[in-house]
């Protein structure tokens, strides 16, 4: 991985299998608020993110409770918020990652060898950060991570080892875009 | 947790309460809380590009989460909490709405 700064936001660069990597996951998040979401996403944009619809009880699953968790502490008031609000916001987070996988697509192809190169504008760099946060949380929840003190005990466990490591390297990712675009 | 406020320099304590007192329209606050995941560049990064915030007052706001647990990023009419609330679970932050009272 890659990051230069550019007149227009950032450059970043991968290597092929950093790049099939990253577009994976990317699509399985989106599989994930696929599987969450209760209509087929507007072609619209404006209409989809004010979508209403939702469900009204946090997801069962961890990681859809972390990416939409309850707006109140008390159970009324965010049953209520989510019906109106969690359908909508599943949209937002559905362009987030199909503006990812848009951009890495033509690159990932695995026949070819050389290093994808892609421009993260500031028009696309919210979206970018969404989606790895997204990605982030996804994974912590799925392996249990809930204080700061679990990530280096699941770290050495072997079962979640692998997806530690990934998440440790989208988080230099994500760093590493912060500090770049702040400097462009 | 601390009470913290959405303008710089203005007091806590008596004051917030003579404040309270003298708008109860804006009894409602936007309180963001401390996650494992979420990186501390990220959660400043949102709150200056979100809420228009310094650098400083970010920082400081990011700082006051990660230390106690939580903060009070915003105060003021419900519906303007529930839209901030939204917009930060929009950026993957852990944050809810709660009556100012309850603090």
């Amino acid at each position: 991985m890659r990051l230069l700064p550019v007149p227009e936001g950032v450059r970043l660069g991968l290597d092929p299998d950093e790049a099939q990597l990253l577009d994976q996951l990317v699509s399985q998040l989106i599989a994930l608020l696929q599987s969450h979401s209760k209509t087929a996403l507007d072609p619209d944009p404006l209409f989809a993110s004010l979508e209403v619809g939702g469900s009204d009880v946090l997801p069962e699953d961890p990681a859809l409770a972390r990416l939409f968790p309850d707006a109140y502490e008390g159970g009324g008031n965010a049953s209520a918020f989510r019906r109106v609000t969690e359908q909508g916001l599943l949209n937002r987070k559905l362009q987030d990652a199909l503006t990812v996988t848009s951009e890495l697509g033509p690159g990932s192809d695995p026949d070819d060898p050389a290093p994808v190169t892609l421009e993260i504008t500031a028009a696309t760099f919210p979206a970018w950060i969404r989606t790895l946060t997204a990605l982030r949380l996804a994974m912590a929840a799925r392996v249990g991570l809930e204080v700061e003190e679990d990530h280096d005990r699941l770290l050495e466990d072997e079962e979640s080892r692998g997806t530690v490591l990934v998440y440790d390297w989208l988080a230099a990712i994500l760093e590493s875009l912060l500090r770049t675009m702040e400097r462009s | 947790m601390v009470a913290t406020e959405t303008q710089p320099g203005t007091g806590v304590g008596a004051e917030q309460e003579a404040r309270r007192a003298a708008a109860p329209e804006h009894p409602w606050q936007t309180v963001v809380w401390d996650d494992p995941v979420n990186l501390m560049s990220y959660v400043s990064y949102v709150f200056r590009s979100y809420f228009g915030f310094s650098t400083e007052r970010a920082e400081e706001l990011m700082l006051r989460v990660h230390h106690d647990g939580s903060a009070v990023v915003a105060e003021g009419a419900r519906e303007a909490m529930e839209m901030h609330v939204e917009a930060m679970h929009g950026y993957g932050l852990w944050a809810t709405v709660r009556k100012e009272d309850a603090s």
